[in-house]
């Protein structure tokens, strides 16, 4: 039998995770209190930016930044973001960059791929980069079949 | 993450996904709207088999076009197409898989890498279809294409060996339209050892084809070996003209040298679906009539009351074109 991975894809936009094409990707729990989270939502015919939510933490256990629909809602990193059309981009203070997403247009779609190194709430690696995709470590939910609600 | 979930279903009929000059070579579309057709009626999904070194696009665009399944082999050795790499990457994944119906379009790779798939695959092959159906009573593909050099179509099945393949000729079927809003599955079999290509390619130019768009025209006047030479040809053309159409021709006319072979139709050329097709000294041979049986409405000339051309005419005019035609650009000319 042949080793297989499997993802689900739109036709309009997708990200590039762990080296397949993805209409949205969750990490961790949502909405499961403080703990990390990434989610890379699904865009809809016509959009044209990718839709981000997300606490992200540093290495050291400390809660970096929380994005809420692409929008720094929370900033106890002194993390700069800036978003400019379908690219953005997450840094440290040391101007050392924890997110970047690039938006690549098609003739009729766009595609997403992302750089990142990002961590839990416990300190461990759950992102890390992988060409000009992401390695994900541990569960991470690409089948999602539609978006999710936003509680926090 | 893990790796090897979740669903080894890959559906039971495949389309070879051929994206070469992707925004003008629509036979892969055409394949996916039948193959979704297919698989419909057998109670699968569809899945386009995608080769290439960074493919994304083309798996959105035939998500988008029907595919449910993208079957998605991505690596720099599959970049350029050898047909040796595809035969190994392809028939492993196809043993694994063990697809019921495998299409691929009827192009120059398809031609070269079909064949080759389906000796490796100890199966048969119908080439060029123009027809492809499920019997009913048996579930088996029946593949029509044409046989006795273009004399009669002959109804093919495989009623043993697995898959059922076939390369189907452009411009047979019509596409679906893009939806944006599909969601489809895609699927990423390990490919496994990459044989090195015995060729290596140095560099390719795309050839330059005039921008004959004999597949979107509205009217096509066309002329076979009736028209008797070259200078004739150019009634066709005037009479093109003044109908806002293109000029196709039968084999006889490449063959003499009065055209390109760009302009010609039926079986080992292009397919046409004009809302008028005019003919002008062509017999209506099988293998030319395969290539316009889309045309709305047809007029046929000809001098031979018993052509086979005036079989499928609506309209048959029975005299020399090549006198028939400047007395009707005449009037054309006086009415427009």
């Amino acid at each position: 039998m042949l080793n297989v991975k499997e993802s689900r894809v739109s036709a309009y936009h997708n990200y590039l995770i762990n080296g397949m094409l993805s209409p949205c990707m969750l990490i961790g729990e949502q909405n499961g209190g403080n703990g990390f989270y990434l989610l890379f939502d699904f865009v809809s015919p016509g959009g044209r930016m990718p839709l981000v939510n997300g606490t992200i933490y540093g290495p050291q256990k400390d809660v970096l930044a929380r994005i809420k629909e692409n929008e720094l809602i929370e900033n106890p990193g002194a993390c700069s973001f800036h978003f400019i059309q379908g690219d953005f981009a997450l840094s440290a203070p040391d101007n050392k960059a924890i997110l970047v997403a690039k938006t690549h247009e098609f003739t009729n779609g766009y595609m997403t791929t992302i750089n990142a190194r990002l961590y839990d709430e416990k300190g461990i690696l759950r992102v890390e980069p992988l060409g000009n995709s992401i390695q994900v470590h541990g569960e991470a939910n690409t089948a999602l079949t539609r978006s999710i609600p936003l509680h926090t | 993450m893990r790796r090897t979930p979740v669903n080894n279903n890959a559906g039971k009929v495949w389309v070879f996904g051929d994206y070469r000059n992707y925004f003008q070579n629509r036979v892969t579309l055409q394949l996916i709207a039948k193959g979704k057709e297919l698989a419909e009626t057998i109670g699968t999904e569809l899945s386009v088999v995608l080769l290439g070194e960074s493919p994304n696009q083309y798996a959105m665009e035939y998500v988008a076009h029907g595919a449910d399944i993208i079957i998605m082999g991505e690596s720099r050795d599959l970049k350029e197409y050898h047909v040796e790499t595809f035969t190994e990457v392809v028939s492993a994944w196809v043993r694994s898989y063990k697809p019921d119906i495998f299409i691929a379009g009827a192009t120059s790779f398809g031609r070269e890498f079909f064949p080759r798939l389906a000796k490796r695959l100890k199966t048969g092959l119908s080439a060029d279809c123009v027809c492809l159906d499920i019997d009913p009573d048996t579930g088996l593909l029946i593949q029509t294409t044409p046989a006795w050099g273009g004399e009669l179509l002959a109804e093919v099945v495989t009623p043993f060996s697995r898959p059922q393949m076939a390369t189907v000729h452009p411009g047979i079927f019509k596409e679906r339209c893009h939806d944006k809003s599909r969601i489809g599955r895609i699927i990423y079999p390990d490919i496994g050892h990459i044989p090195q290509p015995r060729e290596r390619v140095l560099r390719s130019k795309r050839y330059q084809t005039r921008d004959i768009d004999l597949e979107n025209a509205r009217v096509v006047v066309a002329g076979g070996r009736g028209i008797c030479s070259k200078e004739n040809l150019d009634h066709l053309f005037e009479l093109a003209g003044l109908l806002e159409g293109e000029v196709g021709v039968t084999r006889p006319v490449v063959l003499a040298g009065w055209a390109d072979e760009e302009r010609l139709l039926g079986q080992t050329g292009k397919s046409v679906k004009p809302k008028l097709f005019i003919s002008c000294g062509t017999s209506g041979a099988l293998q030319f009539t395969t290539g316009i049986r889309g045309s709305e409405t047809l007029i046929a000339i000809n001098r031979d009351p018993n052509a086979p051309i005036f079989k499928i005419a609506d309209l048959g005019l029975v005299g020399d074109a090549t006198v028939l035609l400047p007395f009707i650009l005449e009037k054309l000319k006086k009415r427009l």
